[in-house]
């Protein structure tokens, strides 16, 4: 580096104003290694760039300072121009004396001589720029989405349906997710199995969709391009192989009454079970924590029955690799639960009886009784005995907009669910008096308003804007009390039926699914986008994408919409063979022997490095002898903070446009005038 | 300090005395450094007005006083940079007179026994100028400190008698004796006050004698010199080094040791070049820029530094470099101790007589003239061409910015200098231009460290400095008549091409001339043009070789290289073959090129160079084939700092590479301690 | 700092013109650098003073970027990025935050004007904040006026003599008493040496390393050996400041597993050396002495860590209380008193880089000191240089030095290397409840953060 050239630009009057740039022009050649320099009135346009083409072939220049506006604006510019004359495009680089110097300071002076120091700081720099290279990344062409609710589905089919191989992970023995818990859907009431079940059935056949149910992810490596992600199949007991789906096995198990959890608690299933009848796959799994023969080594009646020999007991878990290029989290939500299975979820409303009051159920334990394949077949009974509720009282908000609960967001779908619960109320029940308390009504959306209006008006249910204080049995009907804000009038009704629209929440092991992609999150576990406004769809976690209500509450065509965003995101990613990134990454000392690197091996950076990019590494020598392990910048990973070289006590590693080197220069540059 | 004939009586001084005595020196405008006590032991340190020498007398203080003659940092040279411009100049001589009131004689001795070596051929203005101005007030021992104290095995009078300008001898009821040894001490004296009453010779003599008597002599100097030599390959080194630390502690803390690196910084345009104390102990002492390093480990360092103590240093300049203050031992932080390890070297051992390794003759000697007070001044050069000889070589052609200093500038063939980037530092590369191509010299340099990559941020037209020429020369002209054979590896080319121009400028006084140079690669070959030339002249055997090995995915690039016009070498008979001299560029590398090639050592002088493991192999080859050692030269590169004999870092045995080198011949090499 | 006499900055100073302050702002690319560009596009108008150094990210910063801003003559530094959730990299400002509240503590320590280097969050969307920080900056450098006290350490250049007044902290010299003196020491020593013997006899070692005492002064000296005969060699650590587990670094020292004398020190050291990976637990093989010097038995890891620990007395650190007061003295004394006291303690350093190799944290196989390019800290043994080796030293220590005071007694100059130490353990437990070497399931507290550390004085 020896021949560096200066523009300085005038921007029109924008920095000649207050910058002398044609003094300046001459100052600068008093920079050492300065070889030539030239004001223009602009530098960015079409002469001026040309004027910077001919300079860098003439002078043979070996770096350019372009000093102008902010770099924000014209960085890449003028590093297109220099890549056009033959110079490595980061050997070029923008001192910024417009934004930073012209147009924040009036006395021309002074900011002459503030210009000068930006342009030398920024010579000092490039000096000591290197030649990079975009790095290239190769891509596997092939996606894998973890989550098989309506989100993942939609993803999963989409990119098979742009002939994209895909890994699809479910938890639960079936696709399906909460969508085809539902009985129908606002703001149009179809059904929501008969939309739901052809897609799970598409996803089943799809010859480019693998599917993994069952089964969760136990660890993710690599990069974006190039990941490597460990699924572990659960051991279903079962070979899917063999088995045929006849059911005879699920018919014979004496162990009959645990609770379904497809039911949210209401009906009852075997330990040998298929979640529900449309399930894909549609063949059973054992509930080992359930199983007579897995709890006290006696029974085995599914075994003796099944004609195909499909149960296998001895069944081991299974680590399966893949391959993919992109991810797609559609990890969904669960609901603020009440009754025994999830009692532990409603402890903060003792005022609501704990969940002990039978009478009192949860949104989606109203939705399996109005659900046709629930366990009334679409009969509204309340649990306690069975029968037809003629009051039901629905109550909003249940843990959402309730910082005292820890919840400060709101949950998005409740007004509408609860709209609709009234609605199918009315329907089925058309004696039945509907209550709900609400804060607000918040149904903005395509048809929202125009649902909610018709609970109440055409329907007839009472909207009552207000909270309820406590839930209380009394006989055979929970007494609710609570107040009318709109009247100021303390209310207290009985109810045969509580409904409580309780809060959308995170998974529970949220947070153990975004540290397993390096994806970040937020207080309250949902999975955090890259940028709340112009990049919802990615995560900090380059080639990671998030679908559904693992971001925040939302409802279904939301999430469809975001599946199918994310899907079309991967798409782009996969256009190109190769990826090509910034080449401002960090690297870690390498020396041939006897020093080999002076990285110690602590791994301080790799503590401080946010997305996992340290590696380690052997070091052998000549006869394959281990000299020592250090630390590795996996350049696909790296971002170039550079947090890991401030970190690095003996600066082993070093990052690639912001050296050392270079930063100690451009500050010895402030002195030297 | 000039010894005076006339003998003094010695006079008695009160201890209060001695506290006026200081302040009349202080007012007399000395600065005064003198032993003042803490809570937990003494320490020199400089007297403000009003202070007292209030350590007088109690033990030895912690430090020595080493830098009142040499300065922990000692700035050299001034730079400065105005636009593209610089100019060098001195630092101001630091003027004030320094009294070291109360030093002990094993401190008292150190700036004498540095002068020698600061004096030799070149002057060091700067110890000079401070060792001019310092007045020494010594103060007799009466006891050995501890077990450390073993000055009287190295020679030093712990009583101090005859030593520095004034020796003060304690008395015992609490006065001292003070006897003027200079005229110096003479005036200083004079400053005392009132003389006091004379002392009684006989009972001085008595009370000197006796602290003579209370330091034990615990070792022969002479039996641990031979000793040393005698067991310089001994697992004892490496026994004796493991709790070492590797920390500057010993060399710091001695008054003697003197080696220092030389560094510059920059603040804003003003810069400053200084020495700095640097120790042997250090790893980095030194570490060559390849990574190799001489003195790999803290046994081989340890036992420089007794060598260079006991041995080296005695057999130079006739003196031990130790005073006995025992210091090394007590300040280290891990125990190492150096007179137990000398003890044991001694024992048994017998009294050589003479140097235990002869002084290499071979390179002869170029006499010194230094042109200016300050011989770390460098020349400020022009950059008159820049040439790349490789991606990561280059060669500067530079011209004197003062075309003056031109005229009285000569170098001979093999001498070498220090080129410095302005506000980054120096590097030493062989001058790669003939003497007798003058009006210029050039330099041949690969980017390796911090100056070489400043270096190659210069361009036409930019300053930059050199210093030299040093060291000796190829004895060219003893060479005459003879066939010459040149052997050089990669970057090694460049050393040699000052000779090689030479011997081509005076081509009827040699015979055959045959070269034979190799690189790892095609491109890897330095001097592209030169060789083109050679290669056409019929009087010039060149042969060059390249060593593409197979890489590291297996690929072996043999073929494409012979497509390329370097076809291998028939390994399976390398001794038989004699190559066809119509196909001089091969794959090989450059032992086995030069065994093909078959060269006779009848009437022929080798010179050869290159990385050590290229000189390994090829001295067996030149072996094989029957050349004899001493005619075979070499120039090396040994890790330097001063380039004139005092910074300690090329000592290697004997020689100081810088100023007996760097030309040697395999004979003397082979003499030398494998330390290279 | 300026080599020459900052002449022309004093008499601008002391003339009637305005001071003009230079000062250095390092700013995150995303969103300082953002916002001061707003601040341009909106045509807001500040002082010329400051000088933007763009960085990708505060984590990027190191603190010598910014001591070499203050040596190379700015007169204030200021460091800003996104606020803290907002970094591009996620959590790149949360490690800066730790990192700047322990420098401002140590800069606190050390006397500096703490107003002299500002800390900000200051997002893409703040012009006004860039504009008015930047102003109130100006104008409180303008009033203080130009920082003389980096000036006054270059004037400290090459000072031949240790300075006038500074306290030496040195240790004196202690001479071990021979064990055959005292039947107990005597019994206790061969205790240890035949536990250590037999474990070399059964190959459940390779090496030991111990004590022995220098032949010529009778003082504890680390030994390593690797034979059973030799083990009789092996002494007590006696009162020795040495730590063993910095001969885990030795070069020559590879072999495992080794077996160590370990004594609380060492057990510290040894529990940070294990958090950054530099030693595992089957390296070494624990022989745990207490400090009255009687042999504890060969312990495993954890039962080491308690016996030792309990033997201790709960001390958590191994600052001595000495060293402690002398800490609560010196952080007592005003700031100029401070900075003075540093000043004359740092003129005392030779650069022998003997506290960095005897500490058993200092484990770098090449020190920033050793580097070139660029070159971390002036090579000089002079006030510049000496100031930025401390400083830089003891912050890479911080929230790892164990306080065995290795350092101080290795220090032949009597620095007072092992109180900056101290002071900074306090930080580390003040701000971040951390203690160095309690535990070895500890984060490293510099490459940690968490999400509520302390915030306050960034702006």
């Amino acid at each position: 580096m020896a021949r560096i050239g200066v523009f300085i630009c005038h921007c029109g009057e924008n920095i000649a104003r207050t910058v002398d740039c044609s003094s300046l022009a001459k100052a600068v050649l008093g920079i050492p290694g300065v070889r030539f320099a030239v004001d223009y009135k602009y530098t960015c346009s079409d002469p001026g760039q040309q004027m910077i083409l001919a300079a860098i072939r003439e002078q043979r220049l070996d770096g350019i300072v372009v000093a102008a506006c902010s770099p924000s604006m014209h960085e890449a510019t003028f590093r297109k121009a220099a890549m056009i004359a033959g110079l490595n495009p980061y050997l070029c680089e923008v001192a910024n004396i417009r934004e930073h110097c012209s147009w924040v300071h009036d006395d021309k002076p002074a900011a002459t001589a503030k210009s000068l120091d930006l342009i030398r700081i920024m010579v000092e720099k490039v000096k000591r720029n290197q030649e990079l290279k975009p790095i290239k990344v190769p891509i596997t062409r092939r996606a894998l989405v973890v989550g098989g609710g309506i989100s993942g589905i939609q993803s999963a089919l989409d990119l098979a349906n742009a002939g994209i191989p895909v890994a699809l992970v479910e938890r639960e023995p079936s696709i399906g997710g909460h969508m085809a818990q539902l009985s129908e859907t606002f703001p149009t009431l179809d059904c929501s199995q008969c939309i739901m079940t052809p897609r799970m059935v598409e996803v089943a056949q799809h010859p480019l969709i693998t599917l993994h149910t069952y089964s969760e992810i136990e660890k993710v490596d690599g990069y974006i391009g190039n990941f490597t992600v460990t699924v572990r199949k659960k051991a279903r007991s079962v070979d899917l192989k063999k088995c045929t789906g006849c059911g005879t096995c699920m018919q014979k198990c004496p162990q009959k009454k645990l609770p379904s959890s497809f039911d949210a608690g209401l009906g009852q299933r075997t330990a040998i079970y298929v979640p529900f009848p449309q399930a894909v796959p549609n063949k059973p799994v054992i509930d080992r924590a359930n199983c007579t023969r897995f709890t006290t080594g006696r029974c085995g009646v599914c075994q003796k029955v099944c004609g195909p020999g499909a149960i296998d007991f001895e069944q081991q878990d299974e680590l399966v690799e893949e391959k993919v290029g992109a991810v797609v989290l559609a990890t969904g939500f669960q609901l603020y639960g009440i009754g025994e299975q999830s009692e532990k979820m409603l402890k903060g409303y003792p005022e609501y009886g704990h969940g002990h009051i039978k009478d009192v159920i949860d949104g989606m334990q109203f939705e399996r009784l109005a659900s046709a394949s629930g366990p009334t077949a679409g009969e509204i009974r309340r649990p306690s005995d069975g029968t037809v509720p003629k009051t039901v009282v629905f109550l909003q908000c249940v843990g959402s907009r309730d910082p005292a609960k820890g919840i400060s967001y709101c949950s998005k779908i409740c007004c509408m669910y609860t709209a609709k619960h009234t609605i199918l109320y009315k329907h089925k029940v058309h004696d039945g008096k509907a209550v709900v308390f609400y804060m607000d009504i918040r149904a903005a959306g395509k048809g929202y308003d125009e649902f909610t209006r018709r609970a109440i008006e055409d329907d007839g249910a009472l909207y009552l804007r207000g909270r309820v204080s406590r839930l209380y049995q009394d006989g055979g009907q929970v007494v609710v009390s609570g107040v009318d804000t709109l009247s100021g009038r303390n209310v207290e009704l009985r109810a045969d039926l509580v409904v409580l629209a309780t809060a959308v929440r995170p998974q529970p092991d949220a947070r153990t699914t975004a540290q397993l992609f390096s994806v970040g999150y937020d207080a309250s576990g949902f999975l955090n986008e890259a940028h709340p406004k112009l990049r919802p769809v990615e995560t900090a976690a380059a080639g990671v994408f998030l679908a559904g209500a693992c971001q925040a509450p939302k409802d279904i065509p939301e999430s469809v919409a975001q599946a199918s965003a994310a899907a079309s995101k991967v798409q782009i990613l996969f256009s190109k063979s190769e990826l090509e990134r910034e080449p401002t990454v960090a690297r870690v000392h390498r020396a041939a022997p006897p020093l080999y690197s002076i990285c110690q091996g602590c791994f301080a950076c790799a503590g401080a490095c946010p997305y996992q990019a340290i590696e380690h590494e052997e070091l052998k020598d000549r006869r394959g002898q281990v000299i020592k392990t250090v630390a590795r910048v996996n350049p696909g990973l790296c971002q170039g903070c550079g947090t890991c070289v401030a970190t690095c006590r003996n600066k082993a590693v070093d990052l690639d446009g912001y050296t050392d080197d270079q930063v100690f220069a451009e500050i010895a540059a402030l002195g030297a005038n | 300090m000039t010894a005076t004939t006339a003998s003094r009586p010695a006079t008695i001084l009160s201890r209060a005395a001695l506290d006026t005595w200081c302040a009349a020196l202080i007012a007399d405008g000395r600065r005064v450094v003198a032993p003042v006590a803490g809570a937990t032991g003494v320490d020199y340190q400089e007297l403000a007005a009003g202070g007292i020498p209030s350590g007088l007398g109690e033990g030895l203080p912690h430090q020595s006083p080493k830098a009142t003659w040499f300065p922990r940092t000692e700035p050299i040279l001034r730079l400065e940079r105005k636009g593209q411009e610089w100019t060098v100049s001195d630092p101001d001589a630091d003027q004030t007179r320094t009294v070291l009131f109360g030093v002990r004689a094993c401190d008292a001795l150190a700036p004498e026994i540095l002068a020698p070596l600061f004096g030799w051929d070149w002057h060091d203005p700067f110890f000079e100028n401070r060792r001019a101005r310092l007045a020494l007030v010594v103060l007799g021992c009466t006891k050995a400190v501890d077990e450390a104290c073993f000055c009287t095995s190295v020679g030093t009078d712990p009583s101090g008698t005859g030593i520095g300008d004034v020796t003060l001898t304690p008395l015992a009821e609490g006065s001292f004796a003070a006897e003027a040894n200079s005229d110096e001490g003479e005036r200083l004296l004079a400053l005392a006050g009132a003389a006091g009453a004379p002392a009684d010779p006989a009972a001085l003599a008595r009370t000197r004698a006796d602290a003579r008597a209370a330091v034990p002599v615990r070792f022969d100097p002479e039996q641990a010199r031979a000793g040393l030599a005698a067991r310089f390959g001994d697992k004892l080194w490496e026994k004796v080094s493991r709790s070492c630390l590797a920390c500057g502690t010993c060399a710091f803390s001695c008054p003697v040791c003197h080696c220092f690196d030389i560094q510059e910084e920059m603040c804003g345009c003003q810069g400053v070049r200084q020495k700095n104390w640097d120790a042997c102990a250090f790893p980095h002492f030194t570490l060559h820029t390849s990574g190799h390093n001489p003195r790999p480990d803290q046994g081989t360092r340890w036992r420089q530094r007794l060598n260079h103590k006991f041995r080296y240093f005695p057999e130079k300049f006739d003196r031990t470099l130790c005073t006995g203050c025992g210091r090394c031992l007590r300040l280290c932080p891990a125990g190492m101790d150096m007179l137990a390890d000398l003890q044991v070297v001694a024992e048994g051992a017998q009294a050589a007589a003479g140097p235990t390794v002869p002084m290499p003759t071979a390179g002869p000697a170029v006499a010194v003239t230094q042109a200016q007070d300050n011989p770390y001044r460098p020349y400020r050069m022009r950059i008159v061409q820049v040439r790349d000889e490789t991606p990561d070589v280059r060669t500067l052609r530079l011209e004197f910015a003062d075309p003056e200093q031109a005229t009285g500038f000569s170098f001979q063939v093999g001498q070498f200098g220090l080129y410095s980037a302005f506000g980054e530092g120096e590097s030493t590369f062989c001058i790669a231009s003939s003497p007798s191509r003058s009006g210029y010299i050039e330099c041949t340099f690969r980017q390796a460290g911090r100056v070489t990559r400043a270096l190659r941020r210069l361009d036409v037209g930019d300053l930059m400095g050199f210093r030299g020429p040093y060291g000796n020369r190829f004895p060219v002209e003893r060479w005459k008549g003879k066939h010459l054979l040149f052997i050089a590896g990669g970057i090694a080319l460049p050393p040699m091409r000052c000779v090689i121009q030479w011997c081509l400028d005076h081509r009827a006084d040699y015979r055959d001339i045959t070269i034979v140079y190799g690189a790892r690669t095609p491109r890897d070959l330095v001097y592209q043009d030169e060789l083109a030339e050679w290669e056409r002249r019929d009087d010039v055997n060149l042969w060059l070789g390249i060593d593409w090995k197979p890489r590291a995915d297996g690929k072996d690039l043999s073929d494409q290289a012979a497509a390329e016009g370097w076809p291998a070498i028939n390994q399976a008979e390398p001794g038989a073959t004699v190559l066809d001299p119509a196909q001089r560029r091969r794959t090989a590398f450059v032992p086995q090129l030069v065994e093909a090639v078959k060269p006779s050592p009848a009437d022929t002088v080798a010179v050869l160079c290159g990385p050590p493991v290229m000189i390994n192999f090829t001295m067996q080859v030149l072996k094989k084939v029957g050349f004899a050692p001493d005619d075979v030269y070499t120039t090396l590169e040994n890790r330097m700092k001063c380039g004139i004999g005092k910074c300690g870092r090329c000592n290697v045995g004997p020689v100081y590479v810088c100023k007996e080198g760097p030309v040697f011949t395999a004979a003397e090499i082979a003499r030398l301690p494998p330390e290279l | 700092m300026t080599v020459a006499a900052p002449a022309a900055a004093d008499a601008a100073a002391s003339a009637n013109t305005v001071f003009e302050p230079r000062l250095v702002a390092f700013v995150c690319k995303w969103c300082t650098y953002a916002g001061a560009d707003l601040a341009g596009t909106s045509r807001m108008l500040y002082p010329p003073n400051v000088r933007v150094i763009k960085l990708p990210c505060t984590g990027r910063i190191d603190i010598a970027f910014i001591i070499r801003a203050f040596s190379q003559g700015a007169d204030g530094v200021i460091v800003s990025g996104c606020h803290p959730g907002d970094c591009h990299y996620s959590a790149g400002n949360f490690r800066a935050r730790r990192r700047w509240t322990l420098f401002r503590d140590l800069l606190d320590i050390l006397g500096f004007d703490l107003r002299r280097f500002q800390c900000a969050w200051i997002s893409a969307a703040e012009g006004t904040k860039w504009a008015a920080t930047i102003r109130d900056f100006t104008e409180e450098m303008r009033a203080l006026g130009p920082y003389t006290a980096m000036r006054q350490l270059a004037g400290e250049r090459g000072a031949p003599v240790a300075p006038r007044a500074a306290v030496w902290h040195g240790r004196p010299a202690r001479r071990e008493p021979e064990p055959s003196a005292d039947p107990a020491t005597r019994a206790r020593s061969e205790a240890l040496a035949g536990a250590i013997a037999a474990a070399l006899t059964d190959k459940s070692i390779a090496a030991a390393v111990g004590w022995t005492l220098s032949p010529t002064l009778r003082r504890p000296r680390p030994l390593w050996i690797t034979a059973p005969e030799e083990a009789d060699r092996l002494g007590l650590p006696g009162d020795s400041d040495g730590n063993l587990a910095r001969l885990l670094k030795h070069p020559q020292l590879t072999v495992r597993p080794l077996g160590m004398v370990v004594r609380h020190a060492e057990m510290q050291a040894l529990n940070v050396l294990r958090q950054e990976s530099q030693v595992a637990e089957q390296d070494v093989v624990l022989f745990a002495v207490a400090r009255d010097g009687r042999f504890l038995g060969r312990l495993d890891w954890d039962a080491a860590v308690a016996a030792l620990a309990a033997d201790a007395e709960g001390r958590v650190n191994g600052f001595s209380p000495e060293v402690e007061a002398e800490v609560s003295r010196v952080l007592a004394l005003p700031s100029a008193e401070r900075w003075d006291y540093w000043r004359t303690q740092f003129a005392r350093c030779i650069k022998c880089y003997a506290c960095r190799n005897s500490c058993p944290m200092c484990g770098c196989e090449v020190c920033l000191a050793d580097k070139n390019q660029p070159q971390w800290f002036p090579t000089a043994a002079d006030g510049p240089g000496n100031f930025a080796w401390h400083v830089i030293r003891a912050f890479h220590l911080a929230g790892r030095c164990v306080g065995c005071g290795a350092c101080q007694a290795a220090c032949p100059a009597g620095v007072a290397v092992n109180l900056l130490g101290a002071a900074l353990a306090r930080s580390a437990a003040g701000h971040f409840g951390h203690h160095a070497g309690a535990s070895h399931q500890d984060l490293p507290l510099q490459a940690a953060f968490r999400t509520d550390d302390r915030e306050s004085f960034i702006k």
